[in-house]
């Protein structure tokens, strides 16, 4: 069985570092992105299982990257945790029109955390 | 010929009961056995949940101590002054969970003058509207203030790893801010 792979988008190095430690400890392959291009970037080139993305991020916002991952054939089907510091359902409404699969409030609760990717990469 | 008959169906009649009383001897042994492995079961249900109650504690803690580690190392990593205020940013915005929060320092006469913040203004320095103010120290002195206004919609509390997270920027932003500072004096030095 291959080591899942996930990509972290955030331009917080608090953030990703927080990140890393807790699902890098849970033995899952990580790659790193900062801003929103990044992340479409590095999505297309990897391949990864799972992307947590943010939502306010330089360049292209967490909204605009999914939006553009979800229009290519390659990577329209990665499955895609919103990181979202408004709960509102509002923006929890864009989050799914997006094409996100989940989403997480901030902070982030590591707990949470591990049990929604595991929820979605089923181990 | 009646009589070895009759014999004959005595015997087999016997021979039959010896075999229902070995049948309910086994069933016997069976119905303990089952009870033993269900009681076995019921045991191991129970251990399963006990650890699986633990390991959500764990896993709990982990996320506390990754969210410390790595306010700490960022803190600590952080290049100048402006990249430790950047950090303390972060870690009351996805750590704590706050977008209205100020970083002062402390004058010599005591009063505050604002460093940086989210969602601030150079007005807002009325303590008595925070929800939590963390004071700056260093050597025993307050050289500082971390005020947080508002905390995000979905978070209604602070709780025990926000304090960690306060006593932890209490103590090592300054320091963190007094040894950028000494970088980027030594750093202009050279």
């Amino acid at each position: 069985m291959h080591t899942k792979r996930i990509l972290l988008a955030d331009d917080s190095l608090t953030a990703l570092t927080m990140h890393r430690m807790i699902l890098g400890g849970a033995g899952y392959e990580l790659l790193i992105a900062q801003d929103g291009q990044e992340a479409f970037d590095v999505a297309t080139a990897q391949q990864p299982d799972l992307i947590l993305m943010d939502v306010v991020m330089p360049k292209k916002t967490g909204f605009e990257a999914v939006r553009l991952l979800r229009r290519q054939e390659s990577t329209k089907s990665i499955p895609v945790i919103m990181i979202t510091t408004r709960a509102e359902p509002k923006i929890l409404e864009i989050c799914f029109q997006c094409g996100c699969n989940d989403y997480i409030n901030k902070p982030v609760d590591g707990a949470v955390l591990l049990a929604k990717v595991r929820s979605i990469l089923g181990n | 010929m009646d009589t070895q008959r009759i014999e004959s169906a005595d015997a087999r009649l016997r021979r039959c009961e010896e075999q229902m009383e070995l049948w309910r001897a086994e069933h016997d042994r069976r119905d303990e056995r089952e009870l033993a492995l269900s009681s076995t079961v019921t045991h191991l249900r129970e251990e399963n949940q006990r650890l699986a109650e633990r390991q959500a504690a764990a896993e709990q803690r982990l996320g506390q101590l990754a969210q410390l580690h790595a306010a700490l190392q960022q803190l600590h990593e952080a290049a100048d002054q402006d990249g430790v205020l950047t950090v303390i940013k972060e870690i009351v915005a996805n750590l704590i969970g706050s977008e209205c929060m100020a970083i002062y320092a402390t004058r010599t006469d005591g009063s505050l003058e604002l460093l940086d913040g989210i969602g601030v203004t150079e007005n807002d320095t009325d303590m008595a509207n925070a929800v939590v103010a963390v004071p700056l120290r260093r050597n025993d002195r307050v050289v500082g203030m971390i005020a947080i206004f508002r905390l995000l919609p979905q978070k209604p509390q602070l709780d025990a790893i926000d304090r960690e997270l306060f006593a932890l920027l209490e103590t090592h932003a300054p320091r963190a801010m007094h040894y950028a500072g000494l970088r980027a004096a030594y750093a202009n030095c050279v």
